[in-house]
């Protein structure tokens, strides 16, 4: 039995279209990634703390390694891939919009934040660096990689940093309104996350009774971090972090 | 003289072709679209990495093995994979005489050299050389295969001439694989399909498939005039005038020696699934 061109051509065209159609009808075509870290199920491992106690960590041993982050990963892929909250990755970026955490793709911070000073990136391989100081996975960042001031707010709190690198994010710290000519914030270096507490808000100068105007409320105890008291109260948190940031700016 | 009028099998692979180059093209360029927020709402916007059957290869281990795909590798991926298997377990290797469109761009480039070097195209290789260099692809093939189940990250993407040629603009192309599209594109000038032969590992897979496909070339001895219009045709330089059943490891099943196409006399050389 043979067969000719035409017969070959049919063939293709049937196995590679009817192919993607059945595959695409059952749902098993996807071309969008489907990235299930294996530690999934265990999201959190539990570990001895300084003090002698179990504590619950987030559990970081996924096959995945910040240098094989692309700019076409969205933020919710890199989330999954690496086991990182992507609060923290949405927040420690920046992006107002929390629907713009799942979409948003690593390349795209390229146009986010734009008019940088000339040795100042904020791009892909900032999110590889913020990626790797989280999870603790090797990374080599280069020197002209910032982050903005959330992420490294966000890293101080949650991430275990040696001295090099709490020194090399302060020194790569970018924060909006930074000059190429002084490098440093002409608006305020002090950046408002979900888990700067009320008291650090006080710790920058800022008054209780600004505080009370700004969220419309009494303060509450200053352990109260900005998240939580949003969260409690059914506040948008998004307006009350921007709300206070703006006050912040002044001090 | 004037050349004869091309046949019908050439216009239809040559369609095939190009439907294929022209469909991953646009796909590449919707993503570049999708950057600037203006994608062409009716074309995917996969990345390349997503249509590659290749992908899917590379991330069988991590898949078996720790239940995740390697990174940027979707499922899509898998299910061109197996389509891909299935062409070649039908005809062996189509993918790569019909569908790749790195083979068809280097084919096209092929013929830039064929009217340069006219008859010396396609011989600057020894074949002393040519025969054992035919087996470098798959050193290539295990080097990625392990690299990536080590790392877990697609490694070949570094120095992928496929997503080079593609997305050479988008400035996430690593510089290495461009280098590679480089010396893809000018060996393109001296020899039929260089990546195909020498380097590609996909290429270096699918050619398994020729020892076992349901359909082959095979030739008709009692009708053969030996002309080597087929071995001339051949652009992976395979003698089919020396073969009943081609079963070269090389072999993409273009189909360009069959009679339909080169072989002058009907019915000599032909795709079939019994013995002629």
């Amino acid at each position: 039995m043979k067969i000719n061109s035409l017969v070959v051509v049919i063939i293709v065209l049937v196995v590679v279209g009817g192919g993607i159609i059945i595959t695409n009808a059952l749902d098993l075509w996807s071309a969008k990634p489907i990235l299930q870290s294996p530690a999934a199920s265990i999201s959190s491992v539990n570990t001895d703390n300084a003090s002698g106690s179990i504590e619950s960590v987030p559990n970081f041993n996924t096959p995945y390694k910040p240098d094989g982050i692309r700019g076409t990963n969205t933020f919710a892929e890199i989330s999954l891939m690496f086991n990182v909250p992507l609060m923290d990755l949405g927040i420690g970026f920046d992006i107002t919009s929390e629907p713009d955490w799942q979409n948003l793709k690593a390349r795209e911070l390229k146009t986010i934040y734009t008019n940088l000073p000339p040795d100042v990136k904020l791009e892909t391989e900032s999110v590889r660096a913020f990626i790797s100081l989280y999870t603790g996975k090797p990374y080599k960042y280069s020197d002209t990689s910032y982050l903005p001031g959330p992420a490294v707010d966000i890293l101080k709190q949650k991430a275990r940093l040696s001295a090099e690198q709490t020194a090399f994010l302060d020194s790569h710290t970018y924060n909006a309104g930074m000059t190429a000519s002084t490098g440093t914030s002409n608006i305020g270096i002090h950046t408002v996350t979900g888990e700067v507490s009320f008291q650090t808000l006080l710790n920058w100068g800022i008054s209780a009774s600004e505080i009370e105007k700004t969220i419309g409320d009494k303060i509450p105890s200053g352990t109260t971090m900005i998240r939580a008291y949003a969260d409690q109260e059914g506040k948008d948190f998004l307006v009350l972090v921007s709300a206070l940031q703006e006050l912040a700016n002044k001090y | 003289m004037k050349n004869p009028a091309p046949k019908l099998s050439n216009i239809l692979r040559l369609s095939v072709q190009i439907l294929f180059f022209l469909f991953i093209a646009a796909i590449a360029l919707n993503q570049k679209l999708e950057e600037m927020r203006m994608t062409i709402t009716w074309l995917p916007t996969s990345c390349l990495h997503a249509i590659c059957p290749f992908g899917g290869v590379e991330s069988l281990y991590q898949l078996t093995t720790a239940g995740v795909f390697v990174q940027k590798i979707e499922q899509s991926a898998i299910v061109l994979m197996i389509i891909a298997f299935v062409l070649a377990i039908i005809a062996g290797p189509l993918f790569c005489g019909w569908i790749c469109p790195l083979g068809s761009f280097q084919e096209w480039l092929g013929k830039l050299g064929g009217k340069l070097f006219k008859r010396k195209f396609n011989t600057f290789i020894p074949n002393n050389i040519d025969r054992y260099l035919r087996f470098l692809r798959y050193g290539v093939l295990i080097l990625v295969l392990i690299a990536t189940a080590v790392s877990a990250k697609l490694v070949f993407a570094d120095y992928d001439p496929y997503h080079a040629l593609f997305r050479f603009y988008s400035g996430e192309v690593a510089i290495s694989a461009l280098i590679v599209l480089g010396i893809v594109i000018v060996a393109s000038l001296f020899v039929e399909r260089p990546f195909c032969k020498y380097a590609c590992p996909y290429g270096a897979l699918l050619g398994i498939f020729n020892f076992f496909s349901l359909f082959r070339i095979r030739r008709s001895v009692s009708k053969c005039i030996d002309c080597k219009a087929c071995d001339q045709s051949c652009p992976m330089n395979i003698t089919v005038s020396s073969c009943k059943t081609v079963r070269d490891h090389q072999c993409i099943s273009c189909l360009k020696c069959t009679s339909e196409s080169a072989c002058p006399v009907a019915d000599t050389v032909v795709l079939s699934m019994t013995k002629l």
